[in-house]
């Protein structure tokens, strides 16, 4: 049987694995949108168009690590 | 032949942003939300392919997904993407036989460097059953007497000793010889070896 404490320990552990599981996905994104802009930079085909979707889905991902980071219960930023 | 690069992954955000990402690249990409929706929309296709996969999903998860691909007759290399490793999971995966085990978040140019190392390693995997089919069929053109003179000299085995070996003479063993030869297409000694030692049984 486990004490109390060690029980809260082991929940505090599964949140914090499932919270950082949770983090790589945005972060996945937005390194694949960098990469991505990289190559067509440096083939000389994005376009100025492309370029402020790309940053702005880039925008969208950090806002969602900002909620995920948030308090529960506090206003959610990449709904806005 | 085109190349085909296929994600599942349980987060559409990401699958957009890696079909984003691929096509930068020029290589074509499939998607799927889980293990599931790929088991019921995949058909191997005739270009190169391989398969990412996340390991941790909803519903069927990456590995027994993976485990299940020799009962399907599917042989294209599969890269796992993970979000957390754990050592065991990546031993699990490498030796049954993963391409590679890969920890998120990793940069973009890596995932398309192993992408591109495992569509070409698809194509050598490609080409190599071929190779044995066309061996095979080849073989298979070949009456007994021909095959089990051919057999010998691949083992290089003499025209003589062939002959006391079958009970036939020696310019008998001759006429199997070129007959062998020129039926398997083998300009010599060490084309028939390579053609006879590309079947299965033979390694």
């Amino acid at each position: 049987m486990e004490a109390p404490g060690a029980e809260m320990g082991n929940e505090l552990e599964r949140e914090v694995a499932r919270l950082a599981h949770d983090l790589q996905q945005p972060l996945a994104v937005i390194v694949n949108y960098a990469r991505g802009a990289i190559l067509r930079a440096r083939s000389g085909s994005l376009s100025p168009a492309e370029l402020e979707k790309v940053l702005a889905a880039i925008e969208g991902e950090a806002f969602r690590v900002g909620d995920m980071l948030r308090p529960a219960g506090a206003p959610k930023r990449s709904n806005a | 032949m085109s190349a085909t690069v296929h994600f599942v992954d349980d987060d559409a955000a990401v699958l957009i942003s890696l079909t984003w990402l691929f096509a930068a690249a020029e290589l074509a990409t499939e998607t799927y939300a889980n293990a599931e929706e790929f088991i019921a929309r995949y058909q191997p296709a005739a270009g190169d392919e391989c398969l990412v996969l996340d390991l941790c999903m909803p519903g069927v998860r990456g590995l027994p997904l993976f485990e299940s691909f020799a009962a399907r007759g599917w042989t294209m290399p599969v890269i796992f993407l993970t979000g957390q490793a754990k050592v065991t999971d990546a031993v699990a995966a490498l030796k049954r036989g993963a391409f590679d085990f890969l920890e998120k978040p990793l940069s973009g140019e890596r995932l398309l460097t192993r992408v591109q190392e495992a569509l070409a390693e698809d194509r050598r995997r490609r080409e190599r059953s071929e190779e044995v089919a066309t061996s095979a069929a080849r073989l298979a053109s070949l009456t007994q007497r021909e095959l089990q003179v051919a057999m010998r000299v691949a083992a290089g085995l003499a025209n003589k000793v062939i002959a006391a070996e079958l009970g036939i003479s020696p310019r008998t063993v001759e006429v199997y010889r070129a007959k062998a030869m020129s039926k398997t297409g083998a300009r010599s000694v060490a084309d028939l070896v390579q053609l006879i030692m590309r079947q299965p049984q033979a390694s």
